[in-house]
């Protein structure tokens, strides 16, 4: 752990990271270990059903999903001073008494975590009506951040977010800025979101779900915008989404999740044209194209996410995959193995996947 | 172990809102035990005749402002017996005080004769639910086994008329247990009605109500509430006694209520669904009590619940002072006007007991409301 | 007659407890010091000044309602001020100036419509006044013809039907600020109710401040400490505070005090102070006597809004936005006073007449337990005594403050809340 180091290129490294959730049923894995890694500049699409672990992996980079969370693994960060942060794994402070103190470790995770969260790594929420408290004016908030990282100064913050509101499309900065959220659309909320995420001028942009809430065509302004802003501000992008259309806009690499495991990645063009997993294919088959004959049926995957409480052994996509192979799907959990060309499978029943050799040998056992 | 598995979870989907609720509140500790301890006070409050020793008529004397009996387990040698107590007598005493004689009477243990706690006795005649019996829960018998009446147990001491108080206490719950209920039944009805009036057509049906709300709760309601109960005429049966203050009390119960049902229907109205229902024809009146009410009526329980201990503490503020129920009847606030001043509570401390048990209610009636609330939100 | 004596002396005393104040020209100098000093600061500092002078505002208000109460011209005082406050809302927050003017405008009707109410309320038992004089009196022997009965009903104009009672009384009221005659105390309504006025506002304005004063910081940190030892325990002392009745907390404060000190803390005041009138050295019994009244009457609306506090910080702390603020990099403190408490405050705010509205309700069952001197006992005497304009007018001048209370919450709600201002506009 301590010797890890990161590639040159990439600006976040996720390796086995496992988010467990205490409930009263007991204990939930909501995501089972994902590994993945983002290139300075580049853009990769997180994919999957709702409930399959996203939005938690994107909060555990920021460290703020709710107490009740308890993150293991590991997230390596770059910094801008070129520093490698383990998110996940602090040096814990010295022991007093025995006992590290979670005080001291809460105390000692803020201090490094601050300089981090809203200036290096920001994040844009799913659901900009709710995202803005309601009691300040979106000025107010989006200054906030800048007076936090950048200056003391309230002019200059003032002037700084006022430049960033217009640079996302905000018409009239000047004015919106003293107005309160429920004075605003939700495209234009959004918009305000988006700005106070890149007020700072983040080296990682999360976007969970940025355009879900959002019509279409607000939609459409929102992606170009985000599109356009990465090349101005020359940031990664970790954009999460169920919506494979936006995928193929905005990716340049996209990895699916299903159950809280990354069941395939791979270049963006690649998954399209060569999807492997049976749940991506599934996916890709669900996704209405311009062409197809008006008999064709849209695919659908059978059956519903299982609860992620006391799962089953074996692999996750077991009881809705039409590929499973009895006895060795059920038994074994398939872990990501690279294929060439920068795609990586877990599943026994792919083609070209190791793994299948071993499943007549190994099912009787 | 499998198929098992998916069964729960299938059940767990399918559950309903009620069902859900139920559960949620099985979780919830101290709900359940409020929920247990409220039925055993209702329990005990129904078959108050069992369970009290005494009753209503039962007083003694002698027994006058005396403390709890006591209760012995030895003998006078020391060894373990069956537990006993000591019937009271009376005694005269000749004191000298500042050179003149006073004569002073003193009541104390009687050790001559020992009277044994026996359960199931037969004692004072009762009908509950129909069924007449003279079969008290427990109480004394001399040492041939015979029910004596002459000794008595009073484990909570006796009040000031020489009644057992826990006796008294149970079937004082009778009353303070049930107004509360009752008058939360009323504020029930009437804050989803006029509530449901309010926020479903609006207007100036709405302005009317809610300035009448407005003018209720504007005013403290134990001023309000002794100000009504002051227009209850004198000496009227307990019966009617009991339905006065029931009204009394829901007087301003409901006011509340309807608020929250006004600003659920106000906000529901919105609702598509609502809107579905309109276009489809359905009347106004089903709308409500189908579509509507259905939405928010756990929430409205929840409401009730934490309503009632207002009222709890209404009643009994209200007959401690003098205006609620009155001495012939017996209620919890009845029983703690005894405790009216400085001097009766340092000379009879025990007359706070009835306390535990309007505290203990309260309480009760308030986890299990928390309880509700959490149960009751979906989104936990 | 003992009990009688001690009474009208606590009044008094009361009297010259603010007396005390007034002679010594305390709330003169006070008033006239502040406003000096606001005065050269406006000259002076400019800048200082603007930050201050809301706040300055403030203070004066409650300086000039302290001294306007000491000296007779607080009507004068308090809607000049309010004339005042209007006129600069109007000139600097429209939006708001159109909500308070609506809101004071529905204030009258309202007030007639309590005084209804109340009134309806109060003739409700059978008989009046006079039958229950007689009854009294023929208790002791004095015997009353028809004539004389029905004289005696002429006199104190009781022969009406209620309603045209009730027309003369709002007439009075309206006309000549006359509320009424008193016939159990034989004096005008309005100088019996002013005996204890002072006393009981200030107790209960003093009850309200250490309600939020307390539950507002045990709230928070219940909120914050969720299902700590600290959550547990405080919750539970809440729940038994909410869940005594106050007048019982007070017989067993009482009682508890009787037997470790000796003494019996009955009412405000000792039997020194009556006699002696108020002086400097008995300020510190007289605070600590009025401690037992604080305490009695003050928790179950303590407990009740550390329970609100703690239920709307917990559902505020679980929003959404404050994930945008940790995001964002805000620490927690900012999460907690600059996000989540403005928002938790809504209800707590909109509660506040409520609480003053349980005050009254707590304190007048407490009071005639603690015989103090404030308006409880005397309302719950000309109830039985169906002295109605005493009775009626005592429950409508707490009404009318309850109603005030509400009117003051509600405009800080819509200053707090941009939702709501907005709102009104629409």
């Amino acid at each position: 752990m301590e010797n890890y180091t990161m590639h040159p290129d990439n600006i976040i490294e996720v390796r086995d990271l496992k988010v467990n959730i205490k409930i009263d049923e007991g204990t939930l894995t909501a995501v089972r270990g994902v590994n993945f890694e983002i290139k300075k500049g580049e853009t990769l699409g997180l994919v999957g059903e709702s409930g399959c672990g996203k939005s938690l992996t994107s909060k555990a980079i920021l460290d703020i999903n709710t107490k009740n969370c308890e993150t293991t693994g590991s997230i390596h960060f770059r910094t801008t001073e070129g520093e490698e942060i383990d998110i996940v794994n602090m040096p814990v402070p010295p022991k007093r008494n025995g006992k590290p103190r979670v005080k001291a470790i809460q105390k000692m995770r803020t201090k490094v975590l601050k300089p981090i969260r809203g200036k290096q790594i920001s994040m844009i929420f799913q659901e900009p009506m709710v995202a803005f408290s309601p009691m300040y004016t979106i000025g107010n908030q989006i200054m906030e951040a800048a007076l936090l990282h950048i200056t003391k100064d309230k002019e200059e913050a003032r002037r700084l977010s006022i430049d960033v509101m217009t640079k996302v499309g905000i018409a009239n900065a000047e004015k919106r800025f003293d107005q309160y959220p429920h004075e605003f659309s939700g495209g234009m909320l959004q918009r305000a979101l988006i700005s106070m995420a890149l007020v700072c001028n983040p080296q990682l942009l999360i976007a969970d779900e940025p355009t879900t809430a959002l019509d279409v065509t607000i939609q459409a302004q929102i992606l170009e915008l985000m599109k356009e802003l990465q090349k101005d501000f020359g940031m990664s992008i970790l954009f999460i989404t169920h919506d494979l259309g936006t995928v193929a806009k905005m990716c340049d690499r996209v990895a699916v999740m299903y159950l809280g495991r990354i069941v395939e990645s791979a270049p963006a063009m690649e998954i399209y044209k060569n999807p492997q997993h049976p749940y991506t294919q599934g996916l890709i088959g669900s996704v209405h194209k311009i062409g197809t004959k008006s008999q064709e049926r849209l695919f659908s995957i059978e059956g519903t996410v299982p609860l992620a409480l006391n799962l089953p052994a074996g692999c996750g996509f077991y009881e809705r995959c039409h590929k499973r192979i009895e006895g060795v799907c059920n038994v074994y959990d398939p872990a990501l193995v690279d294929v060439g060309n920068d795609h990586k499978i877990a599943c026994f029943a792919c083609t070209g996947c190791p793994n299948a050799v071993n499943k007549e040998g190994k099912a009787d056992e | 172990m499998f198929k098992k598995k998916t069964m729960q979870d299938e059940s767990y989907y399918l559950a309903g809102q009620w069902q859900l609720m139920w559960r949620k509140l099985k979780k919830h500790k101290l709900a359940k035990l409020s929920l247990a301890v409220l039925a055993i006070l209702y329990i005990t409050a129904l078959f108050a005749d069992f369970f009290a020793p005494y009753g209503l008529e039962q007083f003694s004397a002698l027994y006058k402002n005396t403390a709890p009996t006591k209760v012995y387990w030895q003998d006078e040698e020391g060894k373990l017996s069956r537990p006993y107590v000591y019937k009271l007598k009376k005694e005269n005493k000749m004191e000298k005080v500042d050179g003149k004689i006073s004569m002073q009477t003193i009541i104390t243990e009687d050790t001559s004769e020992k009277y044994y706690i026996a359960f199931f006795v037969e004692g004072i005649e009762y009908k509950v639910l129909g069924i007449k019996s003279n079969i008290h829960l427990y109480g004394l018998v001399n040492e041939a086994g015979e029910v004596d009446q002459k000794a008595r147990i009073n484990i909570f001491g006796a009040d000031s008329t020489g009644m057992d108080i826990f006796s008294r206490i149970l079937f004082g719950g009778r009353v303070s247990l049930t107004i509360p209920f009752v008058s939360a039944a009323i504020s029930f009805v009437l804050g989803i009605l006029l509530g449901g009036i309010s926020g479903y057509f609006g207007g100036m049906v709405d302005n009317v109500i809610q300035r009448i709300i407005e003018v209720l709760s504007a005013i403290p309601s134990i001023p309000l509430w002794m100000a009504l109960s002051a227009a209850i005429p004198p000496g009227i049966p307990v019966a009617s006694m009991y339905l006065y203050i029931t009204i009394i009390l829901s007087f301003i119960g409901w006011t509340g209520l309807a608020r929250v049902v006004r600003g659920k229907f106000i906000s529901l109205r919105k609702e598509d669904y609502v809107m579905a229902a309109k276009l489809a024809g359905v009347s106004d009146f089903k709308i409500i009590v189908k579509h509507l009410v259905p939405g928010f009526l756990s929430y409205l329980i929840v409401n009730l619940t934490l309503g009632i201990p207002g009222s709890i503490l209404g009643e009994t503020s209200m007959s401690y002072l003098g205006l609620g129920m009155k001495a012939p009847a017996t209620s919890w606030g009845v029983l703690l006007k005894e405790t009216e001043n400085l001097e009766s509570v340092a000379q009879c401390p025990w007359k706070l007991i009835p306390l535990a048990f309007v505290v203990i209610t309260v309480l009760a009636f308030n986890f299990l409301g928390d309880g509700l609330r959490d149960a009751a939100d979906p989104y936990k | 007659m003992q009990e009688v004596l001690t009474d009208a002396a606590a009044v008094s005393t009361a009297g010259s407890f603010f007396q005390f104040i007034a002679d010594r020209w305390i709330g003169y100098l006070l008033v006239a010091l502040a406003v000096a000093a606001l005065c050269i600061l406006r000259f002076k500092k400019k800048e200082l000044y603007q930050k201050l002078e809301s706040w300055g505002l403030i203070f004066i208000t409650a300086v000039a309602v302290f001294g306007g109460l000491v000296g007779k011209f607080i009507w004068i005082l308090l809607i000049g001020l309010l004339v005042y406050l209007l006129m600069r809302l109007k000139m600097r927050n429209k939006e708001m100036y159109r909500y308070v003017k609506q809101r004071l405008l529905m204030f009258i009707p309202t007030v007639i419509i309590i005084a209804f109410v109340i009134f309806f309320i109060i003739q409700l038992p059978p008989g009046d006044y006079v039958t229950s004089y007689v009854a009294a009196m023929s208790a002791e022997g004095e015997i009353f013809t028809p004539e004389q009965i029905a004289d005696l009903r002429l006199q104190y104009g009781l022969d009406d039907p209620w309603y045209i009672q009730f027309f003369n009384w709002v007439k009075d009221i309206v006309l000549h600020g006359d509320f009424g005659y008193s016939f159990e105390y034989g004096r005008d309504v309005w100088d019996v109710i002013m005996d204890r006025l002072y006393l009981t506002l200030a107790i209960s304005f003093v009850i309200l401040v250490f309600q939020y004063g307390v539950s507002l910081p045990i709230g928070i940190y219940c909120a914050r400490h969720q299902y700590s030892v600290g959550d547990y325990a405080l919750s539970f002392i809440g729940f038994i505070g909410t869940a005594t009745p106050n007048f019982l907390l007070a017989i067993i404060i009482m009682y508890y005090l009787y037997t470790s000190t000796g003494h019996v803390y009955l009412g405000l005041f000792s039997t020194e102070m009556l006699q002696n009138g108020m002086r400097w050295e008995y300020v510190p019994e007289f605070l600590g006597r009025c401690a037992i009244p604080l305490i009695v009457i003050g928790t179950s609306g303590t407990c009740g809004i550390i329970r609100t506090v703690r239920a709307q910080m917990l559902d505020e702390q679980a929003r959404q936005y404050t994930l945008t603020a940790r995001a964002k990099g805000c620490s927690e403190k900012t999460i907690t006073y600059k996000y989540c408490l403005r928002a938790a405050m809504n209800p707590v705010v909109s509660g506040m007449a409520g609480s003053l509205r349980t005050i009254f309700s707590g304190s007048t069952v407490s009071a005639i337990v603690m015989n103090l001197a404030i308006q409880g006992p005397v309302l719950l005497a000309a109830l039985k005594a169906q002295d109605m304009y005493l009775a009626g007018t005592t429950v409508l001048i707490q009404a009318i403050l309850v109603l005030v209370g509400t009117l003051l919450s509600d405009i800080a709600l819509a200053w707090l809340d941009p939702r709501i201002r907005f709102s009104e506009r629409g």
